[in-house]
């Protein structure tokens, strides 16, 4: 292609431009912007008073799906149906909140929890450090203070 | 279906292995996703929207933003999460063989010579979206990326997302509007051929900048990626030649099953080697499409050959998968939604307002570059691919994968509903160069003129005979445009793309102009056109207006009318044309001095043209001509036939019992019968109205049914010559 120098320099100086401009971009977005930890994935809990909702042999699991600073995510049995447990990974949790600074806020307003029958209002408010969880969950006006640590495998 | 499905996994479950289960899941899951794309991108086509568009929103239809949210339990038993990497393996085969096909119309030539405008526009058309995708990126980071994806991982993969243009979409929607072959079009493939080259290179880029962490380790994989490219654009271009030099040379210059293996094989070795490499098996394919030899046999015949199974089988899984993935509930705050609204927003200031200026700045009108930034808007199922790759790579979430997928079907759904308003289709014809222009006549305006759309070889000598004889009269002065519009198959093939069209279209030409030809006809008297048309009978109607026709003359190739509910394309041209129309239904007429001729009058608006038809008829043949009337002539009309039957023989019988039957027996004796459509017929399910179905379906001879239109005549010329020279001035 044959290109007059008018155009040549205007090619150059557009180059020229988005390399400069990109540059200065990520020099800063690098520098100066701190994106939320990633804490996406399943976490074992151990709640601290028992629930009929779970048993001891089949601990229930917080299920966290991330995009960013909005969370979605699934509180299941940790025998449950591959999609179940897979389904907020995706995206397609049945709990929304958001994570600020490491604190966990998801919450539903209505929700069944582990093999409890019934759907009532369920909030979960927990701080994620270094893949292991800890905070409380509140179902049908009950707290339940839980720990719990991140499973390696997220598959 | 709630109750059935579950029953026939089961009974699959309880006879075979787990891997018949799944079989048996995708057969059913394919099925669903090709009937439903299908049947989604007729829909659009009907809104005149691209195709690929209802196909996208077939998958989107079938994922959790919709299906998965009305029927969450149906959805997880007809896509179970068993079946998805499945469905994943099929699209990623889809989109190679997809990319191999965009390559493969990758036409160099494209770039060459056509001047600054196309060089600035296309190259502001990418630097400018991706400027602002990159600066989109300081705000969405915070909010919608993980620590675990570096900042500048995020922000390249931001500005490539935004600054891709579907130079399928664009091409199919320039063809369809003949539109290719303006500068404006021009310009706009061009630019999207550039914009395609520098996005899928800048997203091997990407890709290798995320894969290996930061600019600096990506430094080896670009390296490797441009020797790649050098090689094939040296080596794997040479040896692809010598394989079109075998393949011309041999017996039937066909591609033969062997050679296609041994290119697929080439494919499939290319896709690896870039996977191989860091960037990803999308961009070998391409690569791959693009050095292949621009040859007619080779490229043509290969792309034939892989286009149908990819385009219906394939790629709409792609779509399906896509739609899978897509959570449009994960927006489900305000400031998501405001988010996603931004990256429309910026996605279109960057791609539609860089576009607008440069094209500005380069000398087009503001009209012309509007709708050049509007075309280079559409992002189609280009920016679906990207997408997918970022999710794959964990460089955009999934509530961000739903916003970009969100701005891809925005930009790409109004491109069409606002390039028409920008630009509308007539302004574009009245720019254009019509194919025959540079045989025009001396006089620009003729007194007479006929439209004769051509579509079937049986009946196109007949009708131009016809339109010769409505000719005859004043033969000098009258002008008969043949008219074949070339219709493009499915929204996305090789025949459509523009280069590929220009050439159906060149060959129709010659075909027309054989045909004229081969008729004798003064010299400018019959004027061919042939263009490519994606609405024949609009198109028809647009002609018949462009050339200020006085008459549409069709034919007619269908055995029964009588329980046609919808008449098709005729009833459609008969609605819309703003002239006459005229339909001949030929029963091997042939007219002479010798023939006779009979109108079928009752008192109708159109059995007046019918009869103004007849009389250019017997005018022109000097042959014997019979009003059958069914009511009283008017005034007006005896006095016509008064100043024509001084030197015709007119005669008018009256039909006074069972006028059908009537007419149906006189059909043994005569030639043609003209008559009107039914004052009704539009308001019937009959495509004429009931009578006239009726004696086209019974009558012997052959027969010219005519619509009247307003203000249209067809005797004002011969009715002056008679009134001047008390004498008609016949020309036979």
């Amino acid at each position: 292609m044959q290109m007059n120098p008018k155009s040549l320099a205007l090619y150059a100086g557009m180059i020229t431009f988005a390399v400069v401009s990109y540059a200065i971009i990520a020099d800063y977005g690098t520098k100066n912007l701190t994106a939320q930890e990633d804490i996406s994935g399943k976490y074992v809990l151990t709640l601290e008073s028992s629930s009929d909702c779970f048993t001891t042999a089949v601990p229930p699991l917080l299920v966290i799906g991330q995009s960013g600073g909005y969370l979605n995510a699934d509180v299941v049995s940790s025998d449950a149906a591959p999609p179940v447990l897979r389904r907020a990974l995706v995206g397609n949790g049945k709990l929304n909140g958001r994570v600020i600074e490491q604190k966990v806020r998801v919450e539903s307003p209505s929700v069944a929890l582990g093999s409890c029958s019934g759907k009532q209002p369920l909030l979960i408010e927990a701080t994620v450090d270094k893949d292991m969880v800890k905070g409380q969950l509140t179902w049908q006006g009950v707290i339940y203070p839980f720990t719990g640590s991140k499973k390696v495998s997220v598959a | 279906m709630n109750l059935v499905v579950p029953s026939f996994f089961s009974i699959a479950a309880a006879t075979g292995s787990g891997q018949l289960n799944i079989v048996l899941a995708l057969l059913i899951q394919i099925s669903i996703v090709i009937a439903l794309s299908r049947v989604m991108g007729l829909l659009f086509k009907k809104i005149n929207q691209p195709l690929v568009i209802g196909e996208i929103v077939a998958g989107i239809m079938l994922g959790p933003s919709l299906f998965g949210l009305l029927f969450p339990e149906l959805s997880a038993l007809l896509f179970p999460t068993e079946t998805l990497p499945y469905l994943n393996i099929l699209a990623q085969i889809g989109l190679i063989f997809f990319m191999f096909l965009v390559g493969l119309e990758f036409n160099s030539d494209n770039l060459k010579g056509k001047g600054d405008a196309a060089v600035i526009v296309s190259h502001v058309s990418i630097i400018a979206p991706f400027f602002l995708g990159s600066l989109l990126a300081i705000y969405l980071y915070p909010s919608l990326s993980t620590s675990a994806v570096p900042f500048v991982s995020f922000s390249l993969f931001m500005g490539a997302a935004m600054s891709v243009t579907a130079f399928p979409v664009l091409a199919r929607i320039l063809t369809e509007r003949n539109l290719h072959k303006t500068y404006l079009g021009t310009i706009a493939i061009t630019c999207a051929a550039v914009d395609d080259v520098t996005a899928w290179c800048l997203l091997a880029f990407v890709i290798s900048v995320v894969r290996s962490g930061d600019m600096v380790s990506a430094i080896p994989t670009t390296l490797l990626a441009i020797v790649y490219i050098g090689f094939m654009l040296t080596v794997g271009r040479s040896v692809l030649n010598r394989l079109a030099d075998y393949v011309e040379k041999s017996n039937n210059q066909k591609l033969s099953q062997l050679m296609v293996a041994v290119i697929y094989l080439g494919l499939l070795g290319s896709a690896m080697i870039s996977e191989v490499i860091g960037i990803h098996t999308i961009f070998g394919a391409f690569l791959y499409g693009a050095v292949m030899p621009q040859r007619n046999i080779f490229v043509k015949d290969l792309a034939e050959k892989t286009e149908d199974f990819t385009l219906v089988f394939l790629l709409p899984i792609f779509f399906t998968y896509t739609g899978l993935r897509t959570q449009i509930g994960l927006l489900n705050e305000p400031s998501l939604w405001l988010d996603c609204v931004l990256v429309i927003l910026m996605a279109t200031m960057g791609k539609f307002g860089g576009s607008l200026f440069a094209a500005k700045l380069s000398g087009l009108s503001w009209r012309e570059s509007s709708a050049l930034a509007v075309l280079m808007n559409t992002r189609g199922l280009m920016e679906l691919i990207i997408l997918n790759i970022g999710l794959d790579l964990g460089v955009i979430s999934p509530a961000l994968f739903a916003m970009m997928v969100i701005m891809a079907l925005v930009t790409t759904f109004v491109t069409s509903p606002v390039l028409e308003w920008i630009y509308p289709l007539r302004m574009f014809s009245e720019g254009q160069t019509a194919p025959t222009d540079t045989e025009a006549p001396q006089d620009p305006t003729p007194s007479y003129s006929i439209v004769v759309p051509l579509a079937n070889p049986s009946s196109q000598d007949g009708l131009l005979t016809m339109a010769l004889a409505l000719a005859l009269p004043q033969q000098q002065q009258t002008r008969i445009y043949p008219v074949h519009l070339v219709q493009l198959g499915d929204a996305y093939s090789f025949g459509s793309q523009p280069d590929q069209a220009d050439k159906l279209v060149k060959e129709d030409q010659q075909r027309l102009q054989e045909l004229v030809n081969s008729l004798k006809a003064p010299p400018g008297t019959l004027q061919p056109l042939s263009m490519i048309s994606d609405d024949i009978s609009h198109d028809l109607c647009r002609v018949a207006e462009a050339q200020q026709a006085n008459l549409v003359l069709l034919g007619w190739h269908r055995p029964v009318l009588t329980h046609d509910f919808f008449g098709g394309k005729v009833r459609r041209i008969m609605e819309t044309a703003t002239t006459d129309v005229a339909v001949f239904i030929d029963r091997g007429l042939s007219l002479s001095a010798n023939s006779k001729l009979a109108v079928l009058y009752s008192g109708t608006i159109h059995d007046r043209s019918a009869l103004e038809l007849a009389l250019r008829l017997v005018s022109g043949q000097r042959a014997k001509l019979e009003i059958l009337h069914t009511v009283e002539l008017s005034r007006e009309t005896r006095d016509l036939i008064a100043l024509f039957r001084e030197h015709l023989t007119i005669e008018c019988t009256e039909l006074t019992q069972d006028p059908i039957a009537s007419l149906v027996e006189a059909s043994r004796s005569i030639d043609l019968i003209l008559l009107g459509t039914s004052a009704q017929w539009g308001l019937e399910r009959y495509v004429f109205g009931q009578v006239t179905d009726e004696l086209i379906v019974r009558c012997h001879s052959s027969l010219m049914i005519v619509k009247h239109h307003r203000q249209v005549t067809h005797l004002n010329a011969l009715v002056v010559n008679a009134e001047s020279s008390a004498s008609l001035t016949l020309k036979s």
